[in-house]
């Protein structure tokens, strides 16, 4: 399991109020099976964002002969990246259910770098979360795919909810 | 001199077995999932299967599949079945690909299957389910447009 420690503080700009509840979403995504297993690794999180990096493997590559990464992979990092957008925005670790994720393949992605993923929940109502999701590559400002995506979160308890940010 | 993708489409086609197929591509070869080709009725749906593993879910809390693991089962659906049905010579391009989940994906085996919407020169339509226990009751849909490359 993977601790918390005091040097990854610097990547989260939150209210120490809310630390516990981002810590506990980093260690919720560190401990996903899948997550694990492909080699998904959280890189920031703040109030209503996430950052998640796959570092490139050969395993990642779907077209041997034009290089280039598989699609479902970038889409496997888009749901697991705006899923922990959600637990950002939501400030608490609850169940959450994806009830749908689209993704848009730009254009294709080319093998040997790692791929960067960001999503922002953008709109959380009281029951439903809204995201976006843009995906890179690693030293490259071109985004490879945008994903969007709705979330349901229950009837919470809490009230916190986000008006449309923009971006 | 024909690239070995085209080589492995060609004598994937022409031997009505698709498993090799699946198997070139490393992250779904990762995931196990296996295809099994329709025997009697050589014009029905290739039939999708991915065995359940630990590793492959998403929420250990619940525990539930990985949403997005669910998604490479049914893109690979569609990629293979559009390669397969409309006889394509290499893997077509995904210009989109939007999937509803419907129930929780349990941790056990899925299945998908492909239908092929509409096949224009240029451009597949394609709707996939998935199912866990009955193929009536589906835990996720999707739909997709690829681009078809010479």
């Amino acid at each position: 399991m993977n601790v918390f420690t005091p040097s990854d503080s610097d990547s989260y700009q939150i209210p120490p109020s809310a630390i516990s509840a981002i810590k506990a979403a980093k260690q919720f995504s560190d401990n996903v099976p899948h997550n694990r297993d492909l080699g998904m690794l959280v890189e920031s999180l703040r109030d209503s964002s996430a950052t998640m990096r796959l570092p490139y493997r050969d395993l990642l590559i779907g077209d041997s002969e034009r290089d280039w990464i598989y699609s479902s992979v970038l889409y496997s990092l888009a749901d697991a990246t705006s899923g922990m957008a959600v637990f950002c925005a939501l400030n608490e670790l609850t169940s959450i259910a994806t009830l749908d994720l689209r993704i848009d393949y730009l254009r294709p992605t080319q093998a040997g770098y790692d791929l960067i993923a960001h999503a922002t929940c953008y709109r959380l109502a009281r029951q439903v979360a809204f995201t976006r999701c843009t995906l890179r590559l690693e030293g490259s400002n071109e985004i490879c795919a945008i994903a969007t995506g709705t979330f349901y979160c229950g009837k919470r308890t809490g009230d916190r909810t986000i008006s449309t940010i923009e971006d | 001199m024909k690239s070995k993708q085209i080589t492995l489409i060609a004598e994937a086609v022409s031997a009505g077995q698709y498993q090799s197929l699946l198997d070139s591509i490393p992250y779904i070869n990762h995931l196990g999932i296996r295809v099994k080709s329709p025997t009697d009725n050589t014009s029905a749906l290739l039939r999708f299967h991915l065995p359940f593993r630990t590793e492959i879910i998403g929420n250990p809390m619940l525990p539930a599949l990985h949403g997005g693991v669910i998604g490479a089962l049914m893109e690979t659906a569609g990629l293979i079945q559009v390669i397969v049905s409309e006889r394509q010579p290499r893997l077509p391009k995904i210009i989109d690909f939007s999937v509803d989940y419907l129930r929780s994906a349990q941790a056990k085996d899925c299945w998908a299957t492909c239908d092929v919407a509409r096949m224009g020169s240029r451009v597949a339509a394609i709707s996939v389910r998935c199912w866990q226990e009955s193929e009536s009751r589906p835990i996720a849909t999707a739909r997709a447009h690829l681009l078809l490359v010479d």
